[in-house]
Parts: structure tokens; sequence; C-alpha cells
């Protein structure tokens, strides 16, 4: 469902993403993990056609997304890693921009707004100005338009990121169900414990390359040190050789 | 490439404006008897327009700068003194407001020095002056603003700007309107030459700053230091006066006032899509209706924005009253200017399109990714924000030019040459402010006037005023033709210099259209967003 060729961005002399290549499967869940300026929302950017590559192609559903943009963002969604939303809308009217934008049918709009933000718990703000809302209330906002259109290919860049422990449990339900319905997930996170509970397979990214792909039960197998993903994570990264540093602080 | 065309097209405007200056200037300073004190009133008026400018533009900056900037959370909590933050913002807000208006005057003050056979010495008076005058212009609008933040809570001092940039539309009105300056090109207006010189000699207001700046130069080039030391002092005295007035009240207030723009007022409900959605016709289909229904909420939503249609509002006022006023009893003098009339309408509309199109893709902000990873193009979000600018641009032009032709009593032909070029106008302004918008989009800014006053806002004002001007070079040929035919009584029309003209029109038009736009759907697609 989500294919990449040697994907690669530059900018300048600076090597952003580097011969990116990928395959999902319709119904999986991908973890994209990664040290902070890995690389992980420019490859976000390019997958969605919200930047250029400099070599490489993408492919959503079949369709080319630098060739035939529209085929393939018809069927994607995105949650941006910041849920900057217009200040100057309200929750509803936001929710009603996006739905005509994916051209959603006004009468399923109608039934299905109301319903979305109830399911976030933001349907008493529902006609208040974006600007009013808190980080968390925008995230779900986010979600609620991405769920509107209901995307056969959804990017999450750290989707966790700001929502309370219930609405984030509430997330982590939703995004099961829509796996088991068949629609493939794009993750970045830094929290390792969702990817481990999560995602069906986990691609580590370093410096623009992706080092280590696969399920969890495999980068174990790669990596020198057995258990959590974050051990397995650390391990395949260098992240103990903070230990030393730390022991040097005390 | 691209830069260096634009900085060879900003060079070459200034030259035009300053040409044009230099001849305008010295026709005054032609004048017997009067020519001098012209040149003073001249430049008295056009100080005085650039202070309620640089007072407006600081009364709307210093709200984002003071008050809402994104770094002032940061640097509040920080161990600087709320005083010394506040006299930095306060300094910082004066450079961004000032700075177009003092860039706008250059090629004017520089075409007054050489016709008055100035030195190096007068360029260092004005550009020393120049200082404290913008000071106290944006000192006034800041102080406002701080005022207006301290006595009302945060929700409703945007809303209150509309009441503060009516008082101050309405006071450049007035001022205008009292020099009267349709009474100075006419001297046989006036009883006796004394009484006229006595109008001129008279200052515009001894309390206004503009006034001591015009004064202090008056006596420069009059020779006499001692008046031009005084009103140089005075002026010189009162920014300083008023710096140290506005940090006493920034530590009294600033704190307080940037509190309280922090709470938002949650109790404001709105109804579920506003009306400025239902009011964008069908026909447009769902997402162009989509994208011009939010922009139109957005728009009535931000005092920011709808405030500066105020500012539009008096200048048109002024523009169609002054129009009104003039006294045309020749043939010739109504033939030039209703001629000219459609050059100042352009002029109009490029600055309209500079306020509300070119920062339309801009203002997107933040929200950018929204449109970019819907099932759009880009060109079809161009053309959307095209939609959403070219039909308030047509209608203002229409109307203005209507309304000035009906004062004027123009003949049919005018009236008709100027419809269909404002038309036309109006649909290339529209495009180039969305192209040179999409050129250099400021996706991360807060207010709007800091899209207008950017480098990419300036080229395209200049590009613009360049395209008018060249419309209505091509414009005067035929207009040569209709009037010299009227005079001699047979037609002088010739048809393949009429041809070449529209050819040279319709290629001016097409390429003024298309080329921004073009280069901003390429610099946009390209761009990390």
């Amino acid at each position: 469902m989500i294919r990449a060729e040697g994907l690669t961005k530059r900018f300048g002399d600076v090597t952003a993403v580097d011969a990116l290549d990928l395959d999902i499967a319709p119904g999986e869940i991908f973890g994209y993990l990664g040290p902070n300026g890995a690389g992980k929302t420019t490859t976000v950017k390019l997958l969605t056609g919200l930047l250029r590559p400099t070599a490489g192609r993408v492919f959503i559903g079949g369709h080319d997304v630098q060739a035939d943009p529209r085929a393939a963002k018809k069927i994607l969604g995105l949650v941006p890693d910041q849920p900057y939303v217009y200040p100057h809308l309200t929750g509803h009217e936001f929710l009603r921009f996006v739905g005509d934008l994916y051209e959603v049918d006004g009468g399923y709009q109608k039934k299905k707004i109301p319903e979305l933000l109830e399911m976030f718990e933001i349907a008493d703000r529902g006609d208040e100005l974006v600007e009013t809302f808190s980080h968390g209330m925008r995230q779900k906002l986010v979600l609620a338009g991405v769920l509107l259109h209901q995307p056969k290919v959804l990017f999450l860049d750290e989707p966790m990121v700001g929502l309370d422990p219930k609405s984030a449990r509430l997330v982590k339900d939703i995004f099961q169900t829509l796996a088991r319905r068949g629609v493939t997930l794009f993750m970045c996170t830094h929290v390792l414990e969702i990817a481990e509970r999560l995602c069906h397979r986990v691609g580590i990214v370093e410096r623009g390359r992706v080092t280590r792909a696969g399920t969890l039960a495999e980068l174990r197998a790669q990596s020198s040190s057995g258990g959590s993903l974050e051990d397995v994570f650390l391990s395949l990264t260098g992240g103990d050789r903070d230990k030393d540093l730390l022991r040097a602080l005390d | 490439m691209e830069a260096a065309a634009f900085a060879a097209l900003g060079i070459l405007f200034f030259v035009f404006l300053h040409w044009g200056a230099l001849r305008f200037l010295r026709a005054v300073h032609g004048v017997e008897l009067a020519g001098p004190l012209l040149l003073v009133k001249i430049l008295s008026m056009a100080l005085l327009t650039a202070f309620f400018m640089i007072l407006f533009s600081a009364t709307i900056t210093s709200f984002t700068t003071l008050f809402f900037a994104r770094d002032l959370a940061l640097l509040v909590h920080t161990p600087l003194p709320h005083r010394t933050l506040f006299a930095f913002k306060s300094l910082e807000t004066a450079v961004f407001s000032s700075w177009m208006m003092v860039l706008a005057l250059l090629p004017f003050l520089a075409a007054y020095g050489r016709v008055t056979g100035q030195g190096a010495g007068f360029y260092l008076l004005l550009a020393v002056l120049g200082m404290p005058f913008a000071w106290l212009a944006s000192a006034g609008g800041i102080g406002l603003s701080l005022g207006l933040m301290r006595v009302f809570p945060a929700r409703r001092v945007r809303d209150i700007m509309l009441a503060v940039a009516m008082g101050i539309c309405t006071g450049l009105f007035l001022w205008v309107r009292w020099l009267a300056p349709a009474k100075f090109l006419r001297a046989d207006t006036m009883s006796a030459t004394l009484e006229y010189i006595a109008l001129l000699e008279a200052p515009s207001s001894p309390w206004l700053p503009s006034t001591w700046y015009a004064q202090a130069v008056a006596a420069f080039l009059n020779g006499s230091a001692r008046e031009a030391v005084f009103y140089g002092a005075a002026l010189v005295f009162a920014a300083a006066l008023a710096f140290a007035l506005l940090v006493a009240a920034g530590e009294r207030s600033y704190y307080a006032g940037w509190v309280a723009a922090q709470e938002c007022d949650r109790r404001k409900k709105r109804r579920p899509l506003g009306a400025e959605w239902r009011g964008v016709p069908g026909f447009f289909g769902t997402r162009f209706r989509a994208i011009l229904g939010k922009d139109l909420a957005v728009f009535f939503r931000d005092p920011n924005q709808w405030s500066q249609l105020l500012m539009l509002a008096s200048v048109a006022a002024v523009y169609l009253l002054s129009i009104h006023k003039l006294p045309l009893d020749s043939r010739f003098l109504k033939g030039l200017v209703s001629f000219l009339n459609i050059g100042m309408t352009g002029f109009v509309l490029a600055s309209v399109a500079l306020r509300f199109v070119f920062p339309a893709v801009s203002l997107e902000g933040r929200s950018w990714w929204a449109l970019r990873s819907a099932p759009l193009s880009l060109w079809e979000i161009l053309w959307s924000k095209f939609l959403g600018g070219v039909a308030p641009i047509a209608v203002l032009g229409v109307v203005l030019v209507g309304v000035s032709n009906h004062f004027l009593g123009v003949d049919p032909f005018v009236t008709r040459l100027s419809n269909l070029t404002v038309l036309v106008m109006a649909v290339t302004l529209a495009g180039m402010g969305v192209g040179f918008g999409a050129l250099f989009p400021r996706f991360g800014v807060e207010n709007v006037a800091q899209i207008q006053t950017s480098a990419g806002g300036v080229l395209f004002m200049v590009t613009g005023l360049l395209y008018v001007a060249l419309t209505l070079a091509l414009e005067a040929v035929l207009m040569r033709m209709h009037y010299f035919s009227a005079v001699v009584g047979r037609s002088l029309w010739s048809g393949p210099v009429v041809a070449a003209v529209l050819a040279v029109m319709a290629l001016l038009n097409l390429l003024a259209f298309f080329l921004p736009l073009v280069w901003g759907h390429r610099h946009l697609s390209r761009a990390d967003v």
C-alpha cells in the first residue's frame, strides 16, 4: 500500500533521507523510530507529497505521489507532528473544511462530525474558536479530521503527543480497529512502548538511512540485547553509550 | 538570477520615482513668488501623511510585537526587566512600522534636495531629524495599544481596534482636507496674492511633529540656522520625552497587558458554520467554496486584517472628495485629470492587492499542511486565492473610477476606456498579487503587516506600479488621438497604431498575470512546508 523506491532528499550538502526503500502492506501498522533529527518528519513529508524528493519515487495505493498527487492524496490522511489548525475557525468549521476539501458527502458530514467531536470529548467546545484549544484538543481535532474522510493510508507523526491517558487509549484502539479494517498506518513515534504494542513491523532510521527493519522478534535477533523494544532500540542506535556519560555526572 | 532581476527592477522603480518627483518639484519651484513656499507646503503634506501612516502601522504592529509575539513567552520569564524588554520591543516595533515609509520617501526627498540645490548637510539633517520623527509617530501608536490593552480585556481590545482605526482614519481625512491641496493649485481663487502667500506661510499645525520637521528643513533652506535648530531641538526633545514617558508607562502596565493578552475568552461561542461560509456561491464547487468560505471567515474574525478596510475606505473617500473639489474649467485640464484618474485608480488597486491579495498564501500560515496534504493541486489553491481576491478589487476599481468619472463629467469614450482598463488591471493585479505571494511566502509570521512590508511585498508593489505606469503610457497614445481628434474636428485615429497598442497591452497583461503565478507555483512546489 505504501511503496518507496530509492527515496532521497538532500538539502544542500545535508542528506535528510538517503535511498529509502519501503514496502508496507494493507492493514499493517509500521513504526518508524529514530533519534531526533534522524529524518522521520522529512520522510513523512516525502511520502505524503508535501516535499519533492531529490531522487526516488513513492507510491500510495499504486498511485505515484509526484505524478498523480490527487489520486494519492485522496486515499491518504496526515496527522502532522504539530497540530496547527486555523486559529480563527471553530472546531466544527475545521472539520467541515476538511470534509469539503476531500469532497465528503454533506449529509454524511452532518451526521459524522458531531459523532467525532463527541468521541474525542470536545463536542462542548466544537463551536468555539480553535485558538482557545489546548495542544491536546487540537491534536484530537486533527485526528477527527483524518477519520472524517476515511483514508486507506494514514501517516501519523507523533500522534500521541499532548493526549491525556484516556484519549491516548482511545486513539490506540482506533488505530488497531482501522488496521483490522485494512487501513495502512505509518507511524513516527518516540514512545517505544506504543510502537511495541501497536506496530506489526518497525523501521529504525539513523541519519536518513533505515539501518534496521523487521518485526520486534527480528530486531531482537539482530541486536546484542534482548528484552523490550527500548533495549533493542538503544542497543541498535548506540544509545546505551549514554550510560557512561550519566555515570560521569554522579 | 531571479533576485538580481528583482533588485534591478526595484532600483529602476526608485530611479523612475525620483525622476517623476524631480520633474514635479522643479515645476512647482518654478512658480513665480510662491514656488519656494509651495515646496515647503508639499514637504509638510508628505511628512504629515507619513506621520499618520507610521502611527497607524505602529498601532497594528505593536499589538503583535508587544503582546502576541511567540518569543515573548520565553523573554518575559527571563531575568530581563520588563521595562527593558518593553523598550527593546518598542524600538523593534518602530523599525517594523516605519522602514517602508522611509524607503518610499527617499526618492522624493532626494529630488527635493536636488531641486533646492542642497549638499550633504541637507541629507544629514533629514537623516538626523528623520529618526526622532519616525520614533514619535511609532511611539504614538505603541502608546495607544498599551493604553487600550491596559483598559480593556484582551479579547475586547482587538474589537476596539475598529474605533481606533476609525479615529485615526478620520483624523487623517480631516487633516488632509483641512490642508485643502486643491487650493494650492489655483492662486487665482484667492482674492489677492498676499492672501495666498499668507496661507502658504502659515504652518500646518504648530503641535505636529511633521510641521517641526518641515519647518526645520525650510529654515535650513532659508539659511536661518537658529530657527532650524529650534525646530530640530523640538523634534529631538519631544522624541526623548516620548521615550521616557512610554518606558515609564510600560513599566507600570506592560506586564499586566501581556498577561491579559494570554487569556482567551472561552465563552464566546459561534454558530456552527459562520455566515461567511454560506455566503460563497455554490457554483464555485465544493473545494473552492471551502477555501473561499474559510478565507472569508478568517478575514472577518482577524482584526489585523479587517481593520485595514477602514484605512482603505478613508483613502478612497479622500481621493474621491479631492476629485470632486478639483477646479477644472478647461477641457484640456478635465481630459488630463480623467486620464491620470485611471493611473490613480490603478495605484489604489495595487495598494489594495498588496494588503488583501498578496498575503493570501502566507496567511495559510502553519496550517498550510492541511491544504497541501488534501487532494487538490497547487494550481487549484492558487486559483482559489485569485478568485477570492479579484472580485473585491474589481468592484472597488469600478466604483472608484465610475464615481470619479461622474464628478469629472468625462465623455463616453473615456468612461468606456477607463472602465475596461480598471477591470483588466483588477484581474492582472490580483493574479500578480497571488503569484508574488506564492513566490515570497512567509508562513511563519504572526502579523499580516509583516507580510505586506516584507521584501516580497515591496517588490510586488514596485512591479504593480510599474505595470500601472506602462498601462497608462500605452493608453496615453489612445487618449491623445481621442482628444486631438476633438480639437481639430476630424478623426486622427490610426488603425495600425490602435492595433499595436492593443497588442502590446495584451502582451503586457498576459506576462504580468502569468509570470508571477508560474514562478510562485514553481517556488511553492519545491518549498519545504
